[in-house]
């Protein structure tokens, strides 16, 4: 049962407490989405901002026939596509085909804590691994081992049979695997 | 990897998040027996899931729920989209005539009985009568004042003109 199915008939209603609670039950793991997606922190929260916006207009359409965190990250997801294609035709950013990934952000965060200072560091690992996918990739293997929706979640998000859904998680993770191989060699 | 091993990629993905069933389990199983590609290729899928999975998740920054709402609740009352939109002076300025036609009314009640009196005795504007000392306010109840002439007087008169100095030539 969708815990969150209460909260979207409320929002739904015009009730804008129940659409906030939404948002802050999903804010912080839309936006950790947005981030791995788009390879740029900084447009991260746009993206998150934008779905969010895009979903309480179409709440309407939301029939709960998936779950809504489902329904959320199939917006997320479209809005990231955008938001990577209009990086393209501005030039700043390339479909990655083995090159090296994006560098982080330098002198980010210098972390008063070594705990902070290990978590910027992991994530931007993370993130420059992941910006080494191409695109269909990344989608399939962020949703599964990241966000752990499960394989007919995410083919019935990405509109793709199952088959292929597990060939790009596959074929992403070894793909992973040789650009963190690599990076440990640096 | 061999064509035949590429039947067992579903089962890589599966047994190595976990989400394969015993029977799916068993099968790679005896294929990876005799297979070190695919095993290699198990544990390359596993410690992927695994290290993808220990990752820290990090947040939204603070405010960000604050300011999606201000947001949303912007476009749910109708506010204008931008501030070009709150220089549209067409609309603002349409949106006034009623509060001067109000205004106007206030000040004729106001002034009480006796200025329906002078109302109704208030000299017509023409060329041909002395208007000299008439204020510019009196074209309000003038019935030889256009409508077009009346607006240009509100816009362009001061109160302490008289209708002398806005008569056009004839």
């Amino acid at each position: 049962m969708d815990a969150d199915l209460e909260l979207v008939g409320k929002a739904r209603d015009g009730d804008m407490e129940a659409f906030e609670a939404l948002v802050q039950r999903h804010q912080h793991r839309l936006v950790h989405f947005a981030r791995l997606m788009v390879s740029n922190p900084a447009d991260a929260e746009d993206v998150a901002q934008e779905t969010l916006l895009r979903a309480y207009r179409a709440l309407g359409q939301f029939r709960g026939q998936s779950a809504f965190r489902t329904w959320l990250y199939q917006i997320a997801t479209n809005v990231a596509r955008t938001h990577l294609a209009k990086r393209r035709d501005r030039h700043e950013v390339q479909e990655p085909e083995g090159a090296e990934g994006t560098t982080g952000d330098p002198g980010r965060e210098r972390a008063s804590g070594e705990d902070v200072e290990q978590r910027v560091i992991a994530h931007d690992q993370l993130r420059r691994a992941l910006a080494d996918l191409p695109g269909d990739w990344r989608e399939a293997v962020v949703l599964r081992d990241i966000e752990g929706l499960d394989y007919k979640e995410i083919a019935a998000l990405l509109g793709i049979p199952m088959g292929t859904v597990e060939s790009r998680i596959f074929r992403g993770r070894q793909r992973l695997k040789a650009t963190l191989k690599g990076a440990t060699h640096d | 990897m061999t064509d035949n091993c590429a039947a067992f990629t579903s089962l890589l993905v599966r047994v190595a998040d976990g989400t394969a069933s015993a029977q799916e389990q068993s099968r790679l199983d005896a294929h990876i027996a005799t297979c070190a590609s695919c095993a290699a290729a198990l544990d390359d899928q596993r410690g992927v899931h695994a290290w993808l999975r220990a990752q820290p998740v990090t947040g939204a920054s603070w405010g960000f729920d604050t300011r999606v709402m201000a947001s949303i609740r912007a476009e749910a009352e109708g506010h204008p989209g931008s501030w070009l939109d709150s220089l549209d002076f067409r609309r603002w300025t349409w949106r006034l005539v009623p509060v001067a036609a109000a205004l106007v009314l206030a000040v004729v009640s106001v002034t009480g009985p006796d200025a329906a009196v002078q109302l109704e005795t208030a000299p017509t504007v023409d060329s041909t009568t002395a208007t000299d000392a008439w204020p510019v306010s009196s074209a309000l109840w003038s019935d030889t004042v256009s409508e077009s002439s009346l607006l240009s007087l509100m816009l362009s008169a001061n109160a302490d003109d008289t209708l002398a100095m806005h008569r056009k030539d004839q």
